[in-house]
This record gives C-alpha cells, structure tokens and sequence, in this order.
C-alpha cells in the first residue's frame, strides 16, 4: 500500500470512528441534557462555595470555565484510555487488528468524536454557568481563546491515545488506574482555583498536563484580559506536547501490536 | 495457486504451554475445511495465527501465498472472521451502521461503503431489523449480522469460528446454507469453520482436521473418516450408574469408550467403539459379573464423533 | 438483630471487600481507597485557599468546608456503596436473580453491603481530614471531639445514608442505562443542596427550603461541633430534627423499595439485565 493509500485509509476509518462516537452519543439528547446538568450542579455548588466567602469575581470565572473543561478529562480516561480494553472485550479490537485498518485511525477517529461531543457540552456547559451566575468573559478574545481550546484538545486526546495503547495491558484493573486518575489530576489542573496558588515547582511539573495549561490559557484570555502574545509560552507549551504526545502514542501503538502479536495479548480474550 | 492456506511445521507456545506443534496442514481454495478439536486443543491459536492476530513461535505459514509474518498487511485485504460467541460491534448504532463502520475499515469510501451494506441487508433479507440497535435484536439476528459483516470485504478466506453457537435449529439451517452458497458462487474462496456440531462439520465440510493437545491426529473428508471405523462396530448401552470406565477399556477388543452419567437417574450411557459384534458379549458378561444391571442396548451408526472418539480417546 | 443477620452481614461484609480489594494488597488497596477522597477533599480547600490568598484567612470556612467535604466523601461512599452494588449486580455480575430466590431480604443483602462501604469511607475520612487540617493549617490539636455524640452521628448517619442508597437502588430496578446518573445526580445534588461548601442559607428560595428536609445539613452541622468538642444540649434540636428525619427517610426508603421490587417483580424485571 503506497503512503498516500495508507494516509486516505486513516483518514477514512478514522471518519468511520468518530461517525460511531458522535451519532451514537447524540442519538439520544437526554445523554446531552445529563452531560450538561450533572456538572452544572458541580460546578454550581463551587461558585456558591465562592461566593459564600465573598470571592472576587475572577475566582468564579475560573471556576466556570475548570468546571466546563472536567468533562474533557473523564472522557480522556474512560472514552479513550479504557475503550480499546472494551473494544477487546466485546471482540472489536480482534476485527480491527484482522482488517488492514491502521490501528491509529481508529484512535483518531475515537479522539475526534469524544472531542466534539465533549466540546458541545463544555461550551453549553460555559455559556449555562455563565447566564446562572452572571459571570462574564472576554467575548472579544474569543478566538485566541478557541485556538488554545484546540490546541489543549490536541495535546489532551494525544495523551488519551497513549493512555489507549498502555492500558490496553492493564486489563480488568482498568477501572482502577482511571479511578486513580481521575481526581489527582483535576486537582493538579486546578480545574476550580488558580494554579499559581501551587509552589513554583509544582506549577512547573504540572505544565506537563494539557488540561493544566489548557484551562490556564483560556483563564487568561477569558478573565483577565491577556492578549496570546502575553501567554505565548502557554501555546508553544501546547503544540509542543501535543507533538510529543501523538508522536509517542503512534510508535507505542506499533510497540504495543507487535508485542501483542508475539505475546498474543491483543486478542487474548478469544482463547 | 490451488491452496489458500499452507503451514509447514507450524508451532506457537506461550510459555511452557505448546499450543500448537508441527502443524503441517494444505487447504484448498473452493474448500470449506473443518477444524474439529475440544476447547484447548488448539485450533483458535491456529486460527489468531491465520488471520494475522498472532505470530507463530517456528514454522511457517501462508495464506494466499503470503507469508504471515511478513505480509499481513496484504493478507488482511482478503480475509474476515465470523465469531459465534463475540458481540462485535457497537450497541448504540444500528444493524446498517455497524456495517457500514466496519466497511469503511476495508478502504471502501462512504457512499460505496452505504450501497455494499444495503445490498448485502437486502440479499440476507435483513430489511426488518436493519435500522434497529443492536442491542436489541435477537442472537439469532446478531448472528446473521455478524455473518453479514465477515462478508463486507468480498474476503477469499473466511473464518468462521463456532458460527452456529446458542442458535435454534432454524437459523442455524439458514446460516450453513448461506455458507454453502457462498463458497458456491466463488470456487477462488474458502472457509476455514470450526464447530463442535459434528453435525455441522458432517453437513458442511469437504474436509476436517482432528486436532488435539495441538496436534493435527490426521486430517481428511468426511467419507474417509468414517471409513477408519468400517470393520468396527458401535453400541450404546444403558446401564445403572457405573464406575468401571478403566476396566471395560482393557477387555479385549474395545476400541474406544465414551461414559456420560446421568446421576439424577442413576443411569450411565456407554457409547462404545468395539473391533467386532462379538466383543459385545464380553462386555455384557463383564457388567454383569460386576453386578451391573443393563437397561438397553443398541447398535448405532458410525458418526464422525464416533470417529473423533476412537482417534482422540475422549468424546468433543 | 438475630445472630443468623449478624452472621449474614458478616459474609456481605466479607463479600464486598474481596469484591472490591482482592485485586491487589491489602496495603496498596488502602492506598487506593485513600487516593479519590483525598484529592477530592484537596480540590474543595483550595477554593478556601484561593479566597484566602486574596482575603486573608478565615478558618471557621476553611473548617466548614474541611468537614463538609470529608464527610461528604463518606455520604458518597455510602449511597454508591448500595446503589452502585446492586446495579452492579443486576446488570453486570447478573447476580440478583440468584440473591432473590434465597430466604435472604433483598434489602437486607444491600443494607450489608453498603455497611461494608460506609466502614471502609471513614478510613480515607480520617486520613484527608488530618492531611486537609494541615494544609489550611487548621490547629487539631486544639480539637477537643465529643466521641460519644460523634459516634452516634456516624451511626445516624449510616441510617440516612442506606435509606438514600435503597431509594436510588429502587429507582434502578427500572432504569436501563441510566445507573450512573441516577446515582451521580443524587449525590451532586446533595453537595449543591446539603450544606457541604456553605451554609444553605445563601441558596435562593426556594431551594434553602428544600435544604431543610434533607438529613444531610444536620448531620454535617453535628458533625461540625461534635468533633469541635461542643456539648450534646447545644445540638440538641438539630439531633433530635436528624433522628427523626433518619427514621423518616429509612421507613419511607424501605417501603418505597419494597412497593418497586413488586412491580419489578410483576414486570419481570428483577432478572433481566437491561444495559449491558
């Protein structure tokens, strides 16, 4: 197959993938609807926190737009860490290894549907938090704040396309790893306060996950009026993680199809 | 090429476990080739192996003339699998678009993805149930799609692992016959089916391979095989319960033996492969001096289980 | 409680920790169990932190936020503990039909299973609340906590919390692939509603009258001065209001549970999976 053939192929399944992810998800609106709502009482519950203290007005801002950016993480995890041990226990994974599909076109497509979904929702999720609390954001920063949301989803689902192709190894403790995840992060992230509340060098360490910089970036821009110039070292941060992080998630995803082929752990599940 | 599928001396181990050893095995393309062997024996590992989800530990094998360790990515065009026991698949879509999903893994671009699966929901007379999920239809349905979709890319090898599994008797009839048809209308294609109906395998296959303890016992058609059993003869006999297995094994002239219990009843059911009529007397003589009581006896066909018992010492 | 119940919740008790401990040591499972609420507990804080960097520190809120999250944890422990068990096993183990049949009450079998996540909620409880303590440099020391009213809060609270966790299980013999969200909306309303962060006064009407019927804002508020060291008399109404709506919710939880497990029942539906 010449590299032209190979790339369409991607693309195609890929396509193929995130139509799955995205008619199945948004078949059914109350999906949506409860995707919407139960965070809103989370993050709901955490702006009254705030102005029961008599927080700035800024806090509650950043706490809108942490809050909105969670769904995006738990989706990291459980839509893309853990789906392609799903995918092995239901027997996909076995048909996908046996089509000429390129295994990344799957997780690329994956990434692409969980994204959209979840972008609906935040953004639903921002705007809701915004008209109940009468929270206001740069509207004229907009679009540096879209290209930081993208290039944060970029760097985000790269590191769900890792997580994909390592945890497929960890088997049934799945749940477990993602359990262990989950929070820790959310709080390194700062999904509901600033991150310079940190000492500097963990600020420095957490710079490493997207949704750090991520929600960092968009506060920024959103609440306290920075141009992108101002934030410059948060995009390059940004593309450059993202880089490293689909990078690596492709030769791992090789790593990790021919290790299961020698060791027969891909499709283990048929013995 | 007259053979779809070749291995030479092919043997997997994982570990200390030899799953497979020194299978030489030739299939011919318009064959419909049986794998016939109890859970463990092996065949699955040949089959992951086959279908490129599993590199052998030596040998060699080919399908299609391509070599599997180095050409998959040529052998994955031509070949799809059909799973009896998997779900594949993703419930929130419906029949039509788990195809079409899984057309687009094989290069076809949308629309033609679209035309291809309605084709095929309309050959397979799937029209009923096509736009319904499929998480809820029923397993005989499931298993229709599920054949449907191991025919998307018009593959030359088909796998079909246990295809009939948990189906009633009807749509079981009407998925051999699809089967039937298909290698029918094709004589380049070919289908590797492993089943544990004898029946099935009798029906369907123009040739089977015993396998066991990874192992090839012997490998031939149907006729053949049961022509290794034509000067023995085969009784069932009903008894109350019995625990002398080992001992009717050594009288002379038992050739193999077969006890199911059926505690509830107290009832055994020995089937009994013997070299001749008259060994039968031996038998008799033997359970009654063991106290047992016969209830019936009786002398059956040779079947291929027959067959499998006699060469494996122990029933599928 | 007959010695054959004792020694039945004794095996769910044993149950539901092989079920949810025996992939792994004892040691890392603790662990484990510690690692969700602690970090939990840390994100909620650090809004007392960040208000604090800018306001100066205020440590009767970071105090009531400190208990009203840890405990919080445990509330959450508790109600998923039932509901998510029996979900559990009703879709995936597909285990109820087997419990139904044998002379045990079903929901005596969640009630012991849910005893068994309630106990193992106060062991991370203890943990992030001194680690929590720490951050916000809260004096412990200084805390002088009424054990006996302490515990007969926990006690209390076990009540509520498995009549909470019964009412979300009733609601599931009818769900398909809701589980989740029904679990999770009861247990994020009772952090919006449930006096966790702040005090349900700020919350608008009539929402804060809706606070007012649920168990939890007592509990915490009990919580909150029996680990202070205050004396029984000056919670004495705030008790007596939890004891009775504890009584209420579980008699309410037991008959509701009871009135659904016979429709499903009339349906068929007590044995069928529905979303797997």
């Amino acid at each position: 197959m010449s590299k032209i053939n190979e790339l369409i192929l991607v693309l195609r399944v890929a396509y193929a993938r995130a139509y799955v992810r995205i008619k199945g998800v948004n078949r059914d609106l109350t999906h949506f609807f409860i995707d919407v709502f139960l965070p809103l009482l989370g993050i709901s519950a955490i702006i009254l926190a705030y102005k029961s203290m008599g927080a700035p007005e800024n806090l509650l801002g950043f706490a809108a737009i942490g809050g909105a950016m969670i769904a995006f993480w738990y989706n990291v995890l459980w839509s893309m860490g853990s789906q392609l041990y799903w995918d092995k226990e239901q027997g996909n994974l076995q048909l996908y290894i046996i089509s000429p599909a390129p295994l990344i076109g799957i997780l690329l497509g994956m990434a692409i549907g969980g994204a959209f979904n979840m972008s609906l929702r935040a953004i639903t999720i921002l705007i809701a938090t915004s008209l109940l609390f009468n929270i206001k954001f740069n509207l004229n920063a907009i679009l540096p704040a879209f290209l930081i949301f993208i290039l944060t989803l970029f760097a985000l689902y790269s590191l769900g396309m890792i997580f994909a192709s390592t945890f497929l190894r960890f088997g049934r403790s799945i749940s477990k790893i993602n359990e262990l995840l989950g929070e820790p992060i959310l709080f390194f992230s700062g999904v509901y306060f600033p991150l310079k509340l940190f000492p500097i060098v963990i600020q420095i360490v957490v710079s490493i996950i997207p949704l750090a910089l991520g929600i960092e970036g968009m506060r920024e821009i959103l609440i306290l009026n920075k141009t992108l110039f101002e934030i410059i070292w948060i995009l390059i941060l940004l593309i450059a993680l993202g880089i490293i992080f689909f990078v690596i998630a492709v030769k791992m995803l090789e790593y990790l199809e021919k290790l299961g082929k020698n060791q027969g752990t891909l499709t283990l599940k048929w013995d | 090429m007259l053979e779809s599928i070749i291995t030479i001396n092919l043997s997997r181990y994982f570990g200390d476990v030899k799953a497979l050893e020194d299978i030489n095995i030739k299939v011919n393309k318009g064959e419909i080739f049986g794998l016939l062997g109890p859970n463990g024996s092996g065949k699955t590992t040949l089959i992951r192996i086959l279908t490129t989800a599993l590199l052998p530990t030596k040998g060699e094998a080919y399908v299609l003339g391509y070599d599997v360790k180095k050409d998959y990515l040529k052998i994955r065009k031509y070949i799809n699998i059909v799973s009896g026991d998997e779900k594949a698949g993703y419930g929130v879509l419906t029949v039509r678009e788990n195809l079409w999903f899984f057309s687009q893994l094989y290069g076809y671009n949308r629309s033609e993805g679209w035309r291809i699966v309605n084709e095929l929901i309309e050959k397979f007379g799937m029209q009923e149930y096509a736009d319904r999920k499929i998480n809820r239809i029923s397993h005989g349905m499931f298993q229709k799609y599920n054949f449907v979709r191991g025919l998307l890319n018009n593959p030359l090898v088909l796998f079909l692992d246990e295809p009939t599994l948990g189906l009633d008797v009807n749509i079981s009839r009407e998925i051999r016959n699809y089967i039937k048809e298909w290698i029918k209308e094709d004589r380049e294609r070919t289908v590797i089916l492993t089943t544990h109906y004898m029946v099935e395998a009798q029906e369907l296959c123009d040739r089977i391979a015993i396998i066991y303890k990874g192992k090839i016992i012997t490998v031939d058609t149907v006729e053949n095989l049961l022509r290794i059993l034509s000067k023995e003869s085969v009784y069932e006999i009903k008894t109350n319960l019995i625990n002398q297995v080992e001992k009717i094994k050594s009288i002379q002239g038992v050739k193999a033996i077969d006890v199911e219990n059926d505690a509830s009843r107290m009832i055994s059911k020995i089937r009994v492969v013997v070299s001749e009529d008259s060994v039968i007397s031996d038998l008799l003589s033997f359970l009654k001096n063991e106290g047992i009581k016969v209830i019936s006896l009786s002398k059956e066909e040779v079947t291929l289980e027959d067959v499998f018992l006699y060469l494996v010492g122990r029933k599928l | 409680m007959g010695l054959k119940s004792i020694s039945l919740l004794r095996i769910l008790f044993w149950l539901s920790y092989q079920i949810e401990a025996n992939w792994t040591k004892f040691f890392i499972y603790l662990i484990y169990i510690t690692i969700r609420p602690t970090f939990t507990l840390m994100l909620m804080i650090f809004i007392y932190i960040a208000v604090s960097a800018v306001k100066g520190p205020s440590l009767e809120y970071g105090y009531y936020i400190l208990v009203g999250q840890a405990f919080y944890n445990l509330i959450g422990s508790g109600i998923i503990g039932i509901a998510y068990t029996f979900w559990d096993d009703k879709e995936h183990y597909k285990m109820l039909k087997y419990i139904y049949i044998t002379n045990v009450k079903l929901s005596f079998y969640l009630f012991g299973r849910g005893f068994y996540h309630f106990v193992e909620g106060l062991y991370p409880l203890v943990i992030a609340f001194v680690l929590g303590a720490y951050i916000i440099q809260y004096p412990l020391f200084e805390l002088k906590p009424n054990f006996p009213l302490l515990l007969l809060n926990i006690i209390l609270g076990f009540i509520w919390i498995t009549a909470l966790g019964l009412l979300v299980a009733s609601f599931l013999l009818f769900t398909t692939n809701y589980g989740w969200i029904v679990i999770d909306s009861v247990v994020s309303s009772l952090l919006l509603f449930g006096g966790v962060l702040y005090s349900t006064e700020i919350l608008p009407y009539p929402l804060n009258l809706v606070a007012n019927y649920l168990p939890i804002k007592y509990w915490l508020d009990v919580n909150r001065n029996a680990i202070k060291g205050i004396d029984i008399t000056s919670v004495f109404n705030d008790l007596i209001f939890l004891i009775i709506l504890s009584a209420a919710y579980l008699i309410i939880a037991l008959i509701i549970f009871r009135i659904c497990e016979n429709i499903a029942k009339r349906k068929g539906l007590l044995d069928i999976p529905i979303s797997f």
